[in-house]
């Protein structure tokens, strides 16, 4: 996939803004503050979700504008199409998604065509930090692999907060809880199997990535132990039960116990024998380089198209062969990448192949080659 | 302002109705004023009359201009079976289709517990008459599949389960004239689970 024209209108810092990279690699460059995490936070909401920064759509729009948007046109194979987002004149509450000009009817019809992964620096802990944070990570590489798990996910999140709000407003309600209960067991069991299917896929794929450590990634979840175990159709049941005789005491924690969202992953380096969640900040940086690289090749050997890198500050916390490690390998492997650096000169490797962009307060300068 | 209070208060009010917005509102709102006898007056005299004779169906929940419907009161429709659908819309759009001559019941809503529509709020009491009164052999659920579709016609299926009628539900996948490489991988599952074998 290759990005051949971004517009972005009253986006953060960026008022109008109309570029075209020449080149599938770009690294942006400039002072902090100056728009270059905004660039990447803009391709990160082409695809569904909230972007990198998990912001909500309130915050995307430039101060004294009423409406945002993003439009990109884009490459992939020989199908060149335009895909957009931003809030509708008549409702700017609304996040809208436009493929050619027209409304999508699904978030995985954009899934489907447009994919991105990314990598900031609030990330550089996330292996020892929040679950919910992995399982988003998580989540977004199985998104580029099998769009509909967005679609699942969404279901899922539904189902369990209406559940929620029922235990604590109409616990009385038990067929309607019933019901609910079991939209969750199929949205959950659907996603865990996309997730087992995605680590499969991983390991089948039997990737290296030359200067990075070997990684093992595996799925800590009770329901993917089940489904490794039993028919999807009897981890349904197990867990309609579950969440049947959990009613009491999730409506006592305020929570649903049971279900997709209570999965979590661990990523270890089997090359120098380092947990994730024990290692240190640089050390999690490379792991997670490395899963992304991996991805990234697996996706490309699945769908022929690998996904968007968006890499803020990749090279803060590496040390000099991993620097290099990581430039080699985006260019060797093709990967569509958009790094950031406050400074150029670290970038030096890449200088004939990739763009070189100074950003400075929400204008884009194009260096010249 | 380029025009008067009451012109402007036309052009908001119209602009609040599905599938309006302020431009088209104030083309609608033009193309009433420059015309007002053919036009206006009787787009006026036709929204007072529905305003003044259309009610809500008490038995079925379709809108209608006599009590019970049209529908309800047909004789030669099939008052063995009742289509359930989620609002008046999906019941015109059936009817547009003409393939379903059976009842109706509105629900007038999906449960759904985040928009605090929930099982006492759906429009079920005249079905629930009517097979309580034995009248009723089949229920087809033709609700969307969206998460508080499927929710609702998982309740409604519980709730029927003991009402001795068969329960069934639009069958879901390939649509006509659609092709099966741009299809969705949900929408493909759904119809190879439907599938249906073909009588030789």
């Amino acid at each position: 996939m290759q990005l051949l024209q971004l517009t972005l209108t009253d986006f953060r810092n960026y008022k109008r803004c109309v570029w075209n990279p020449t080149s599938p690699f770009v690294i942006l460059h400039g002072e902090n503050g100056s728009g270059k995490t905004n660039l990447l936070e803009a391709l990160s909401l082409l695809a569904p979700g909230r972007g990198l920064h998990g912001a909500s759509s309130a915050h995307f729009c430039r101060e004294g504008a009423h409406n945002w948007g993003i439009s990109a046109s884009l490459k992939k194979g020989e199908h060149v199409f335009r895909l957009a987002t931003g809030t509708a004149p008549s409702n700017t509450k609304r996040r809208v998604f436009l493929v050619e000009g027209e409304p999508v009817r699904s978030q995985s019809d954009v899934a489907s065509l447009y994919a991105c992964v990314w990598l900031v620096p609030r990330m550089d802990r996330l292996l020892s930090d929040n679950a919910a944070h992995r399982r988003r990570f998580l989540d977004r590489l199985v998104v580029a692999l099998f769009p509909d798990h967005a679609q699942q996910l969404a279901a899922h999140e539904r189902s369990v907060m209406s559940r929620n709000r029922i235990l604590a407003t109409q616990p009385s309600q038990k067929t309607w809880l019933s019901s609910v209960e079991d939209s969750i067991s199929r949205h959950a069991v659907a996603i865990t199997d996309a997730r087992l299917t995605f680590l499969e896929r991983m390991k089948n794929s039997a990737i290296t990535t030359p200067g990075f450590p070997e990684i093992d990634l595996q799925l800590d979840c009770l329901l993917a132990q089940e489904l490794q175990r039993h028919s999807a159709l009897k981890v349904e049941d197990w867990l309609r039960d579950n969440l049947q005789k959990t009613r009491t005491d999730d409506q006592q924690r305020g929570g649903t116990r049971y279900g997709a969202h209570r999965a979590d992953f661990s990523l270890n380096d089997t090359t120098h024998g380092i947990r994730g969640a024990l290692a240190s900040s640089g050390q999690q940086k490379i792991m997670l380089l490395s899963l992304l690289l991996a991805h990234a090749h697996c996706v490309q050997e699945g769908w022929g198209d690998a996904p968007f890198l968006l890499l803020d500050e990749p090279l803060v916390h590496l040390d000099e062969p991993h620097r290099q490690a990581l430039m080699t390998n985006i260019l060797e492997r093709k990967m569509p990448s958009f790094l950031t650096g406050t400074d150029a000169g670290l970038f030096a490797p890449l200088k004939s192949s990739a763009d070189f962009v100074h950003v400075k307060n929400g204008f884009l300068h194009p260096e010249a080659p | 302002m380029w025009s008067s209070p009451e012109i402007e208060a036309l052009i908001a009010r119209l602009a609040r109705l599905p599938g309006f917005g302020p431009r088209s509102a104030r083309r609608a709102a033009l193309a009433l004023l420059q015309e007002p006898e053919t036009r206006l007056k009787p787009l006026v005299e036709a929204m007072q009359n529905a305003a003044r004779h259309s009610h809500t169906c008490p038995q079925c929940g379709n809108l209608d201009t006599q009590m019970p419907c049209i529908i309800c009161t047909d004789p030669a429709r099939d008052q063995s079976i009742i289509c359930v659908v989620e609002t008046v819309g999906d019941l015109w759009a059936l009817e547009r289709a003409g393939v379903h001559k059976g009842l109706y019941q509105v629900l007038g809503g999906t449960l759904s517990a985040l928009s605090g529509f929930g099982p006492d709020d759906l429009n079920i009491r005249g079905m629930m008459e009517r097979i309580a009164a034995g009248h009723v052999h089949e229920v087809v659920l033709a609700l969307g599949t969206t998460v508080d579709g499927a929710t609702t016609a998982h309740w409604l299926q519980s709730q029927l389960v003991e009402a001795g009628v068969v329960i069934s539900r639009l069958g879901q996948g390939v649509p006509m004239g659609g092709a099966l490489e741009v299809m969705d991988d949900g929408t493909l599952a759904a119809a190879l689970t439907a599938r249906r074998i073909l009588e030789p």
